[in-house]
């Protein structure tokens, strides 16, 4: 298209003469308007500057010349090159031919050199056809004629509608900027939601595995092994009973059954006297409550009972039961015992330490219990011995953070017992951490009845709680201390 | 937790690292623990979960094996391990102080809670390996119970070995406990190594001798009267009766629970039971 005839063909050739046509009429027309120029230097007389007048026209002959040669030799269409110096000269002409003549009268000389300048448009018309580049030389073409006939209009228009032009221009690139912009941002929410999602969906996964696998592990571990023990015909036993008891809880707590997560409902539930158990003093009074209390020896080992009666309804009451399970009611007659109670319906040590590590054992302690216990020491001393061995695993509960293993070791008999709560959990600064803060009331309640409390605790290797009575003539005893808190030891 | 003996199997003076092989039908455990014991540089056996699963061939260090498995399980298991050579260290959820006492007649060299933290089986192993015991806490009480309640007449554990395992059941460590009684490792092994001999005595005296197993299962189980028992066993009647009554006082000597007036002929049926021989 650039006008090489010898690369076309028969056809295009046809093209390329047309086009070679075009040109040369824009030559023609070029050549015929310079004539215009010579105009104006007929009134010599009225021009400010003549002599600009005759060096413009003297240009724009030469010009037309050189143009009107270029396009009548040029081959096929009408070169942009050309056309784009034409336009140039025609603004430069128009801009110093107006120079010519007084201010106020410059559309006289303009007449005369628009008929040159018009040509140019033609010019451009042939060479560029429609586009911004043939659009952006009409527009130069026509300020500079503005510019050339009315310089201060043209000034205050220009600036004012280039202001829209250029407000139009600046609000659309602003306008499409932040619309990528949001664009971006929603593809970056979205892809946050979507990653987001799907990590809830991965933990959601590895949750349920995690839950799975406990319940496996639990069932696994602690009910089939009870369930495998009665199918093979195991004897029943206390401890049996207890797994049994224990193994129940762990599947409420899998299937979140609200009795498994309460383990006061255990108690209420199954013996009727453990709630008792739950408060400190552990002393079931007088009364019905005392029926109760020596019913709650059915779930606990080495009491009468329950080793012979795991088909007798939970909740009868207390020595009604332990009657009817030694003599009736069972195919062979099985291994039951029945250990020397205190006096009358009084609670044993042994039966009041099971309680504690099956109610500590149930909260989830991972409790690794001895209990020696070869007789009873007084009422209080034993409250007081239990008291504060519950104060002890409760603070293991409060303090220790994550434990392994907490050991409760009870030994000794009617004139001395030595209790021992170790775990292995934080632990705590004994420099630090003041003893008592409305704790260590039962600790001193035991010291009030002839024991001692020893607490040795370094941080991070966990605490170990020496509980004995009688305290032991040597070493220094726990300096007593009843003034410090009266209210802790009522 | 580690004793190294002189005359141990010599995992840890040679000084390639020890080798476990874990014996336990439950994936999960198997896996947190052989995983714990890589981490703590042994190697480690690919798992079994039955004992007929361990490649009679293999020769680890250390077998560490629950007690309650598909097949043979229990002291059995235990026996069996230690028959081929092998050091036993058990492990149970639930196993009752009976069954770790057992296994521990049965030759163990330890046992370890499986509820306890899995890092608590690499002392155990390392102790195990190097010839020595692991007493955990729970298994301390079990012997120091038994120890109490079913005393021997002679070789009895002495005061020192008593404190040792009442020290232990407190929840301290050997380490620890050695340090504060101013025991030398070897001292301290040899205490172990009476303890547990005392333990397997004092088991074995407890436990039913063939003959009297015999007359558990013919009366216990079968149902069989004396007199046809006796002549079962080509014995007297009367003999059949004192093997009953012997193998009643073992089994009240073991099981403390037990009605001290039950009969006889009930107990050999609820032991033999219990024993698997029926």
């Amino acid at each position: 298209m650039t006008g090489l005839v010898g690369s076309a063909g028969p056809p295009r050739a046809v093209v390329i003469r047309t086009e070679q046509r075009m040109a040369r009429m824009v030559g023609y027309a070029r050549a015929a308007c310079a004539s215009f120029v010579l105009i104006p230097l007929f009134g010599w007389a009225g021009l400010r500057h003549p002599w600009i007048a005759m060096l413009v026209a003297v240009a724009a002959l030469a010009e037309a010349a050189w143009f009107s040669w270029r396009a009548w030799h040029g081959v096929g269409r009408l070169s942009r090159r050309l056309v784009l110096a034409d336009v140039l000269f025609c603004v430069a002409l128009m801009g110093v031919g107006s120079r010519a003549a007084v201010p106020d009268e410059r559309n006289r000389i303009m007449t005369e050199l628009v008929p040159f300048s018009l040509v140019s448009s033609a010019g451009v018309g042939f060479a560029m056809g429609l586009g911004i580049s043939g659009a952006i030389m009409v527009v130069a073409l026509m300020a500079a004629w503005s510019l050339a006939v009315l310089p201060d209009v043209t000034l205050k228009l220009g600036s004012d509608l280039l202001g829209f032009a250029l407000w139009y221009v600046v609000a659309m690139l602003i306008a499409g900027e932040l619309r990528r912009l949001s664009k971006a941002t929603a593809h970056a929410q979205n892809e946050t939601e979507v990653a987001w999602a799907r990590a809830v969906e991965q933990e959601r996964e590895a949750e349920s595995l995690r839950q799975r696998e406990i319940a496996h592990r639990e069932i696994h571990d602690y009910l089939l092994p009870v369930v495998d023990h009665v199918a093979a015909g195991g004897a029943p036993s206390t401890a049996l009973v207890r797994e049994a008891r224990r193994g129940a809880q762990r599947a409420r707590r899998i299937i979140m059954d609200p009795r498994g997560l309460d383990p006061r409902f255990l108690h209420d539930g199954h013996a009727q006297g453990r709630a008792p158990g739950r408060a400190d003093g552990y002393v079931p009074g007088p009364g019905p409550s005392s029926g109760s209390g020596s019913g709650s020896g059915d779930g606990r080992r080495a009491d009468t009972g329950y080793g012979g009666s795991l088909s007798s309804t939970p909740g009868s009451p207390g020595p009604g039961a332990a009657a009817t399970g030694t003599g009736a009611g069972v195919p062979v007659s099985l291994p039951v015992q029945v250990t020397t109670r205190g006096e009358g319906d009084e609670v044993t040590f042994e039966a009041m330490m099971s309680a504690v590590v099956d109610t500590f054992t149930d909260e989830g302690l991972a409790l690794v219990p001895f209990l020696g216990i070869e007789g009873e020491p007084p009422e209080p001393v034993r409250e007081a011995l239990v008291a504060a061995t519950r104060e002890a695993l409760r603070n293991v509960i409060r303090h220790a953070g994550q434990v392994d293993e907490v050991s409760l070791f009870v030994e000794g008999g009617a004139d001395a017992m030595l209790v021992v709560v170790r775990d292995r959990g934080l632990g705590f600064d004994p420099a630090t951490v003041r003893p008592g803060g409305g704790l260590a009331g039962s600790y001193r309640a035991l010291e009030r009845h002839g024991g001692r409390v020893d607490v040795s605790a370094r941080p991070g290797l966990g605490v170990k709680v020496i509980m004995c009575w009688p305290a032991p003539p040597d070493g220094p005893s726990r300096p007593d201390e009843p003034s410090e808190a009266p209210g802790e030891l009522a | 937790m580690t004793l190294p003996r002189p005359s141990g199997r010599g995992a840890g003076t040679t000084g390639r690292p020890v080798s476990v092989a874990i014996v336990e039908d439950h994936p999960i455990t198997t896996e947190s623990l052989a995983a714990r014991f890589a981490g703590a540089g042994f190697s480690v056996l690919a798992p079994a979960p039955r004992l007929e699963d361990l490649d009679p061939a293999a020769a680890p260090d250390v077998v560490v094996c629950d007690l309650h498995l598909p097949g043979l399980s229990g002291a059995a298991a235990v026996a069996e391990l230690h028959g081929r050579g092998l050091l036993v260290l058990a492990t149970s959820g639930v196993a009752t102080p009976d069954e770790v006492l057992d296994a521990i007649a049965a030759r163990a060299h330890g046992f370890v809670d499986k509820a306890a933290p899995s890092h608590q089986f690499v002392p155990a192993v390392t102790a195990v390996a190097a010839g020595s015991y692991h007493v955990s806490t729970r298994l301390a009480g079990f012997l120091l119970e038994d120890s109490l309640r079913r005393p021997l007449s002679r070789n009895e554990i002495d005061n020192t070995e008593r404190n040792l395992l009442r020290g232990l059941a407190q929840g301290d460590l050997l380490d620890e406990l050695c340090a504060e009684r101013d025991l030398s490792a070897p001292a301290a092994h040899h205490h172990l190594d009476r303890i547990f001999d005392a333990a397997r005595r004092r088991r074995r005296l407890h436990r039913p001798s063939p003959r009297e197993a015999e007359v558990m299962v013919l009366i216990g189980c079968r149902g069989l009267t004396y007199r046809e028992a006796a002549r079962e066993m080509n014995i007297r009647e009367s003999v059949v009766a004192d093997y009953l009554r012997t193998a009643r006082t073992k089994y009240l000597a073991s099981h403390p629970d037990a009605a001290p007036s039950i009969p006889p002929s009930t107990a050999a049926a609820l032991w033999a039971r219990e024993l698997g021989f029926g």
